[in-house]
């Protein structure tokens, strides 16, 4: 039983005494592992050499194509910056300045439509009130309507306001940041502005036909007030002028027309011309 | 319907030829290409080379500590220890002495971590229960060889155990327990003589 070498006397005695030792120890209890000891080593030896799933041996490919998706991602990110359309001047386009572009563009086209208002306004009044002037009619008509106003002292510097709000329209009165960046637009709105200048300088009595109609309650009121609805102002006093000019060509219609107004807006102080 | 019942039968007895073959071939194998084999994934591998060193190892702690519990925990850890190893190992040493060396190294860090008085329990070992049925004299002689084993001092005890339950080699016993051959000579002859002792007392 024993396997130590006999390198002289003293080993073989050794080797004598350990083959009888041996001989005494296997007549012991050969004691062995409970069976449920088994099964657990073999279950874990087993588990440890189970091929993982397929997916999983491919560790690297996961972390491949995770980096690829990242790439494309951000290429395409960036591809899209790229392609933001740039404007003539150069700037590229953006949200805000978008909205930017966008107010002044609109507020562009409102001055040229107000423009466009005011030189028929003009043109349109001019001549019936060039009519007028001789006659004895009209003119003691808006005398008394220009004293009715100019005896309200309050109400003149608020009158004013509302007429420059009335030409230029949101130019003075919805001046906000937005129009201070675009200053693309500024020559054109400038040249409106002149222009609309130079036309009230020739058209008087356009000026003084809407002092005299303008109510008094209104152009009395705070400037800051009166901006806000100009623009509804602008219309009844167009409606009221217009009613006018029928009745002063001899259009029957006007009757109507004052009748559907007063029925829309019943507290709007009428001209004495219309209230008679 | 005939042949496909043909066809799986066929199947079946092929697979049965293989794994009788395979079995067979296994039991020819040398442990170092069985562990080589279960290295790279072959489980059947282990389990040929577990059947061949259960008893031995199980015998090799039980006989150590003389208490089952412990030597259950140490025989399961020494064999996590061997599978977690298994693609470190190298056939350059036998397979026998890579295993025993990770036993030995497991009990010696079971006596580190165990306190002064948790020693051997000779109690407890289920040979020392009294059978009426066995003989009187043998039954006595054991008790005393187990008490003599147990009694020895823990060096001495390894080297004895690992000569008679493994059949190492002495420098293959030097090997396994990182001391020189003629430390394990000398350990030898004085656990041979204290036996003796005992057992002619």
């Amino acid at each position: 039983m024993s396997n130590i070498p006999n390198n002289g006397e003293n080993d073989q005695s050794l080797r004598d005494d350990l083959d009888k030792l041996g001989e005494a120890y296997g007549q012991l209890q050969h004691e062995e592992p409970p069976e449920l000891l088994d099964q657990a080593i073999l279950n874990s030896a087993h588990r440890a050499v189970v091929k993982k799933p397929g997916w999983m041996q491919f560790g690297w490919l996961h972390g491949l194509t995770t980096a690829a998706v990242f790439v494309l991602a951000l290429s395409l990110i960036f591809n899209q910056r790229e392609q933001v359309p740039v404007y003539e001047d150069g700037i590229r386009f953006d949200d805000s300045m978008g909205l930017q572009r966008e107010k002044a563009a609109g507020k562009r086209s409102r001055d040229i439509k107000t423009g466009e208002l005011q030189m028929e306004l003009k043109e349109e009044n001019a001549k019936p009130l060039d009519n007028y002037q001789g006659t004895p009619v009209s003119a003691p008509t808006r005398d008394e309507a220009l004293k009715a106003v100019a005896g309200d002292q309050a109400a003149e510097p608020a009158s004013d306001v509302l007429i420059n709000s009335y030409v230029s329209e949101g130019l003075q009165g919805k001046t906000d940041s937005a129009d201070k960046d675009t200053t693309a637009n500024e020559p054109a709105v400038e040249e409106i502005r002149v222009g609309e200048t130079e036309l009230m300088a020739d058209a008087p009595g356009v000026e003084d036909m809407r002092k005299q109609s303008r109510p008094a309650a209104i152009a009395a009121a705070p400037a800051t007030e009166a901006v806000a609805p100009a623009e509804e102002v602008d219309q009844i006093e167009q409606q009221v002028m217009a009613i006018m000019k029928m009745k002063a060509s001899g259009d029957e219609a006007w009757i109507t027309e004052l009748a559907l107004f007063k029925q829309k807006y019943p507290d709007y102080p009428l001209p004495d011309e219309l209230s008679d | 319907m005939y042949a496909q019942t043909t066809t799986l039968n066929f199947r079946g007895i092929l697979g049965a030829l293989f794994q009788i073959g395979y079995a067979a071939l296994m039991r020819e194998m040398t442990d170092e290409k069985l562990m080589q084999r279960y290295a790279k994934g072959d489980a059947k591998a282990f389990d040929q080379l577990y059947a061949r060193h259960r008893a031995p190892l199980y015998r090799y702690f039980i006989r150590q500590v003389n208490n089952p519990a412990t030597a259950n925990d140490l025989y399961q850890g020494a064999w996590e220890k061997i599978i977690k190893a298994r693609e470190k190992y190298r056939p350059r040493a036998p397979f026998k002495v890579w295993m025993y060396r990770i036993a030995h190294n497991h009990l010696v860090d079971h006596y580190r971590r165990m306190r002064p008085e948790d020693t051997l329990e000779p109690d407890t070992l289920p040979g020392t229960q009294a059978d009426p049925s066995q003989d009187m004299i043998a039954s006595e002689q054991n008790d005393r060889l187990r008490a003599g084993i147990t009694a020895l001092p823990m060096e001495q005890r390894d080297t004895l155990l690992l000569q008679l339950e493994t059949g190492l080699k002495m420098e293959e016993i030097a090997n396994v327990t990182g001391v020189g051959r003629e430390t394990v000579k000398s350990r030898l002859r004085y656990a041979v003589k204290y036996l003796k002792r005992s057992l002619v007392e």
